[in-house]
């Protein structure tokens, strides 16, 4: 973790190299040394109620560099200035990295549903239930949840990665020091595409799990299409559909700030990426659950 | 008006950089900054712009106290100094041309056909002909490092920083970049930087120059003030000799 | 990609390319499948490494256990919560709630969305840590002292990710069953004597769930040293390999999941 002395530019605390304000620099520095004793783990001085303590600062300071990063990102919309280069450039490398992973996880996601619902086909002979039964678990929960973990695994890791590499190459600097705000160049593009793609994905993924589903129950469950079909068309409604994609949008926006600022936060070399990439998928997943959570329970 | 820095202090991770560095750069001159490796000479340049605060003192560009800005009020410093970096930070997604161009076209709204063809010249004038439709991860660092130059003196600041413009360089390369900095600065009285170990370059075009050692200002004249010096550690530096008083 | 694609036709050639993309996944699953045998040939030849084994097994479930608490109690809300409402709505009847919420946890939702987290955490930090072992020559040093990377690196990890998935899987169950029997209480009143109750859950879904759990506790690790030590150069050569640690080893759960839910379902189970 030693840098020689001719890296200090990417040694100076974080907020100094995003280098917006003090405070933010503070905020920065506090939450780099939290989680760089949080991954090491196994320190002697360690008990409970550090950790806990430590664990705390760090959610909450993290919390609060996103809340700055989803800010600065808003703030640079004005003047309003679509990029619109990077934003059809970014759409179009996120969808094609993700497309065969989110047929495949969506398929899947039908298979596991139907499979779940077999037990219950198989006890009470319940087989006009089916078709609802998938439309509904997959539109308004698994469709969305699972599509955007595969995503942020997929595409927002890969975000962070990039931008974790121009940061550490001094590329961010570079264009702050050409009068180019980076949020407004390179984030607002990938947070506005993101949420895009994960959109068409997720209704294109829920096309794929139903297939899935259906599929399952003709060959494994006796199950006929048309049974299926008929079940699906009568009780799924549009409101189930619209839940899921709503979910979408937010998930994807999440997945954009929480892989930005973990890509524009990253430091030391090698290490430091591979570390800020595996942050970006944990800080996404958890943030997808919370999310979902509070969506569903919100939203009727 | 111009770049001042007075009492700087800076320190990262409790071990401090640089310490009480006062040093004025005269309108149009061409100063250079040298030093060992490691002794502050780029954490110096980065305070210019604002990309390091300093933990004291005080650094002034253009009439303004750069340290107290935000990042927003940062952006007109920036516009009116450019800064190449020792690494070229080229965007790696782009290629050459587009990466000359595309600051062209945000800050003056250039359309894509003027753009492009002013960054083919800039780029023409460092010597970059036939790699200008390639990507920086294609092409050596020479190139890269000349593309990063070119990128900046497109825009037409009014003062430029270059951090070791001519390192890694070959030698005929090298000054051909000394030649344009020093023209810039005669033509169109760009105030000029320059971080460089290269002695050649400090002979060559420098107007005065700075010596940091140890994080400190410890010796500013002219070329010829230096090379007479009697000072046993700037004239072991200078002559690049592995036995004598320096500490590293 | 190969050098004979280049004599091939244009037509050719896309069909050369579809068939490596189609083949891709099966190249990376067998490559993946063949590190298991010599994983554990490391543990016959020098018996088990107790000490790296708890030193990473602590680390794995010191990373991970935060993250498995707050997504499985999220999961179990959600799941009482449209289990809640259907069952008001259809049944009128709260009493299946609590029963068929447990059932589908063991069998399906418990292992997979914590093997999902395990892959995403403990898996990327794996490839992380190898890749970039990878990318600064430490591998190319190990194997210059004789000491093979396999045994020394994956072995540990194997086990170690192995134990940790199956402790988290028990514990992520208990947490969502807590979340979900609060849920319920407290939205439809249902009270947790008639909610923790396994009427309808059989032997044949924890034998899947803990199938599920092993098959995962078996795969991550592997997928992801597989990703760390097939990093290429560079810093981003260690962000790919992350990257691709996390991606094969959730979509290699999903697989999982729905084979190991079909071939138990086929059985009877």
């Amino acid at each position: 973790m030693t840098c020689p002395p001719d890296d200090a530019g990417t040694k100076g605390g974080l907020g100094d190299a995003l280098g917006q304000d003090l405070d933010a620099s503070r905020r920065g520095a506090a939450s780099y040394q939290g989680s760089s004793s949080y991954e090491d783990g196994v320190g002697a001085s360690d008990n409970l109620f550090r950790r806990t303590g430590r664990v705390c600062i760090e959610v909450l300071s993290e919390l609060g560099a996103m809340a700055y990063l989803a800010g600065r990102s808003i703030a640079a919309l004005f003047p309003p200035r679509v990029e619109w280069q990077g934003l059809i450039i970014s759409m179009h490398r996120f969808g094609v990295q993700s497309m065969p992973l989110v047929i495949a996880t969506a398929f899947l996601t039908g298979v596991v549903v139907l499979l779940l619902a077999a037990v219950y086909v198989r006890a009470y002979g319940a087989t006009q239930l089916v078709g609802w039964a998938a439309g509904y678990a997959t539109f308004r929960e698994l469709g969305p949840v699972l599509i955007a973990l595969m995503f942020s695994g997929r595409v927002g890791s890969k975000n962070t990665a990039e931008l974790a590499a121009m940061k550490l190459t001094e590329q961010i600097d570079a264009l702050r020091a050409l009068a180019i705000d980076p949020y407004a160049y390179l984030v607002i593009p990938r947070l506005v595409a993101m949420a895009l793609v994960l959109f068409a994905l997720t209704l294109m993924g829920n096309l794929f799990a139903i297939v899935g589903a259906a599929t399952t129950g003709e060959l494994l469950l006796d199950v006929s299409y048309h049974t299926f079909w008929n079940s699906f068309a009568e009780n799924v409604r549009l409101a189930d559909l619209l839940h899921g994609l709503f979910k979408a949008v937010v998930f994807g926006i999440a997945i954009g700030i929480v892989s930005c600022r973990c890509g524009l936060s990253a430091r030391g070399g090698a290490t430091g990426v591979g570390r800020a990439v595996n942050r970006s998928v944990v800080s996404s997943a958890l943030a997808i659950f919370v999310l979902d959570y509070l969506i569903t329970y919100l939203l009727p | 008006m111009s770049i001042e820095f007075k009492s700087l202090c800076k320190s990262f991770d409790g071990s401090r950089v640089l310490e009480d560095v006062s040093l004025a750069v005269e309108p149009g001159e061409v100063l250079f900054v040298i030093g060992t490796s490691g002794t502050g000479k780029s954490v110096l340049m980065r305070h210019v712009i604002g990309l390091h605060r300093p933990d004291s003192g005080e650094v002034w560009v253009h009439g303004q106290r750069v340290d107290l800005l935000s990042e927003r009020e940062l952006f007109e410093i920036r516009k009116r100094c450019g800064f190449v970096f020792q690494h070229p930070a080229l965007l790696d997604f782009l290629s050459l041309e587009e990466n000359v161009a595309m600051p062209l076209r945000r800050r003056f709204g250039l359309g894509r056909k003027d753009a492009t063809e002013r960054a083919v010249s800039w780029l023409s004038q460092v010597g970059i002909t036939k790699d200008a439709r390639s990507l920086p991860s294609e092409v050596g660092p020479g190139i890269r490092k000349r593309a990063s130059i070119a990128r900046v003196v497109a825009l037409g600041p009014e003062y430029i920083v270059y951090d070791e413009p001519t390192t890694g360089l070959d030698l005929v390369n090298a000054r051909r970049i000394d030649n344009l900095i020093r023209r810039l600065a005669t033509e169109t009285k760009v105030t000029t930087v320059v971080v460089s170990h290269d002695l050649r370059s400090i002979f060559g075009i420098a107007d005065r120059v700075a010596f940091l050692y140890l994080g400190r200002l410890h010796a500013l004249g002219s070329p010829e003030e230096l090379r007479e010096s009697n000072d046993p550690i700037l004239s072991q530096f200078l002559r690049g000799r592995a036995e004598g008083p320096m500490v590293l | 990609m190969n050098p004979k694609q280049e004599q091939l036709g244009p037509n050719h050639r896309f069909l050369a390319a579809v068939g490596a993309s189609t083949m891709a996944p099966f190249w990376v699953a067998g490559a993946i499948v063949l590190l298991l045998p010599r994983a554990l040939v490391g543990l016959k030849e020098r018996g088990w490494p107790a000490r790296e084994v708890l030193r990473q097994a602590y680390s794995a479930g010191n990373r991970s256990v935060l993250l498995v608490a707050v997504t499985l109690a999220s999961v179990g809300m959600i799941l009482v919560y449209h289990g809640g409402l259907q069952a008001q709505r259809v049944l009128g009847d709260m009493s299946p709630v609590g029963p068929a919420f447990i059932q589908i946890l063991l069998r399906e939702f418990g292992p997979t969305i914590v093997g999902l987290m395990v892959a995403a955490r403990v898996g990327g930090g794996i490839a992380a840590e190898i890749g970039s072992m990878v990318v600064t020559e430490q591998i190319d040093a190990l194997r210059m002292n004789a000491a093979d990377p396999i045994r020394f690196l994956v072995t540990p990890r194997l086990i170690a990710v192995f134990l940790t998935t199956m402790a988290l899987t028990v514990f992520g169950c208990a947490v969502a069953v807590a979340s979900g029997a609060v849920t319920a209480n407290v939205l439809f009143g249902v009270p947790h004597q008639s909610f923790l109750n396994l009427s309808m859950t059989e032997p044949g879904d924890l034998i899947t769930g803990l199938i599920k759990a092993a098959a995962y506790g078996v795969y991550v690790p592997l997928a992801a040293s597989w990703a760390g030590l097939s990093a290429g150069i560079g810093s981003e050569g260690v962000g790919r390999a992350t990257t691709s640690g996390v991606v094969v080893g959730s979509l290699g759960i999903i697989v999982l999941s729905s084979v190991i839910g079909a071939v138990t379902f086929a059985f009877g189970l």
